[in-house]
């Protein structure tokens, strides 16, 4: 399997491992802050690096903002052949707790 | 008209009658409520007379509430007396409208509070007119007498004597201003609270009216099977052929059932009205539809709507849609969820200052990728 086209920075590990937690449900934008525990200011370049290298793959919803009253939500997916990379390429990372603990100050999900 | 079912379509009549001049009479009252209670905020300052308003108010719409009431049990009383009389139809059961009390009814209902509070933007704006009336003359008279020091000694106490008595108007005018804002602010809080209690009341009254309605049907039916009327349901459209056209009675009694059945659809479609109307007030802004005690759809402020909009303008065109719609939903479900205003801030602080390194992440991407995403 080729490495990633990226750089597995912590934030993107846990991004990744977000989405991996239930790899076949569509989640929108702060679902997935919420889980990652990250602000959404870190989450979308993530977001925006995955799918560039078609890991992930993203839409937006079908019905009308006005039928909807609010705006529209973009949910996102990882492919199936992205999540068996996401997941190797996590095996091969080492994140340790500590680590993740310096990058989540306390504010989760960036609320 | 006679002993027939009349009655029915009477008692429709009626009661509709009744609940447009009840509706009329509420309105008017609210009306010079609301030409009252503005001419008491005008009297003083909200800052100081604020909480008083607010109770007169609450209980002078309570008041109103209960003049209503009472004009609708009066002409209900008489309605059902005329009824008895003209139909040959008298009720013993006593009429009992069952209202709330108006003190229930407007329960949970709030006046917005209004913004007549002295705070730190009073201040700083009373600061900002002083420092000006100070600097004018100063300025103006400093350039005069720069080119001689006799000059600039004289006209030096003339620009203190001037900057007293600008400030002094500048300071009057300013605090003028306020107490005009202040007012306005109280007047289109009452407004609001009033506007509610119209429709809080009237929904109440019309409740009401309903159930009376469907009351006295029940009541005068029984009483028009114990005269010899009966009332069974019959097939509306039955074939000219069976009808019992001979019969009058029966069929004063089939056009009864009509009456009734369109009274019924009438009072469905009324209620499907009320409804949507309810829904459409919930989905508005709390701010604009002045539900003080309602915690529906909160909507972002305009202030960070438009920042949000700002922000995006940071990200390469090709994704400004994208992100745009992407930053509002967060926005907007925030504000929805009830998160702190000072939290809906620090998140769109946050996603102005992570903006460029989106913009270098997607101006990174290769085209074909950058189409994708």
């Amino acid at each position: 399997m080729p490495p990633a086209p990226f750089r597995l920075t912590l934030p993107t590990q846990l991004v990744l491992r977000a989405l991996l937690q239930e790899p076949t449900r569509e989640m929108y934008g702060l679902e997935i802050c919420d889980v990652a525990e990250l602000p959404s200011g870190t989450i979308h370049p993530i977001l925006a690096r995955v799918e560039a290298a078609g890991w992930l793959t993203s839409r937006l919803e079908d019905e009308d903002p006005r039928t909807l009253g609010r705006p529209r939500r973009r949910y996102y997916v990882l492919t199936p052949d992205g999540a068996e990379r996401a997941r190797n390429a996590l095996a091969e990372a080492h994140t340790t707790a500590r680590s993740v603990k310096r990058l989540r100050p306390g504010l989760a999900g960036g609320l | 008209m006679g002993f027939t079912g009349g009655w029915q379509q009477a008692l429709f009549d009626e009661i509709e009658d009744l609940f447009a001049d009840t509706r009329h009479d509420l309105s008017e009252r609210l009306r010079v409520l609301t030409r009252e209670v503005e001419a008491v905020i005008d009297q003083g300052d909200p800052m100081e007379t604020w909480p008083d308003i607010e109770a007169w108010l609450e209980r002078r719409v309570v008041g109103l509430a209960t003049a209503n009431h009472d004009l609708i049990t009066e002409r209900a009383e008489k309605l059902v007396a005329d009824l008895s009389e003209q139909f040959r139809l008298e009720s013993e059961v006593p009429l009992d409208l069952g209202f709330n009390a108006p003190k229930e009814v407007l329960r949970g209902l709030a006046i917005d509070p209004a913004d007549t509070s002295a705070g730190s933007r009073r201040v700083a704006r009373l600061v900002l007119a002083g420092r000006t009336a100070v600097i004018i003359p100063y300025v103006v008279f400093g350039v005069m007498g720069s080119g001689s020091l006799l000059l600039l000694a004289t006209v030096g106490p003339l620009s203190l004597v001037l900057g007293v008595g600008i400030g002094r108007k500048l300071l009057r005018d300013e605090r003028q201003r306020q107490l005009t804002y202040r007012r306005q602010q109280a007047k289109i809080a009452c407004r609001r609270y009033l506007d509610e209690a119209n429709f809080v009341i009237g929904k109440d009254c019309q409740d009401s009216l309903r159930r009376t309605r469907r009351e006295l049907r029940d009541e005068f039916e029984a009483r028009a099977a114990v005269r010899g009327l009966t009332t069974s349901p019959r097939p509306r459209q039955a074939p000219a052929a069976e009808r019992p056209e001979s019969d009058p009675l029966q069929q004063a009694v089939l056009r009864a059932q009509e009456a009734e059945r369109r009274a019924a659809e009438a009072e469905r479609r009324a209620d499907e009205a009320e409804r949507r109307e309810l829904e459409r007030r919930l989905r508005e802004p709390a701010s604009r539809r002045g539900f003080a005690h309602v915690r529906g759809r909160e909507q972002p402020s305009r202030t960070l709507d438009r920042l949000t909009s700002w922000i995006v303008l940071g990200v390469p065109i090709a994704h400004r849609t994208r992100y745009g719609e992407e930053f509002r939903f967060e926005l907007d479900h925030l504000a929805s969820r009830g998160v702190p205003r000072r939290r809906q801030w620090a998140h769109v602080l946050r996603l102005g200052a992570s903006i460029w390194s989106l913009r270098r992440e997607l101006r990174a991407l290769p085209a074909a990728a950058a189409e994708r995403a």
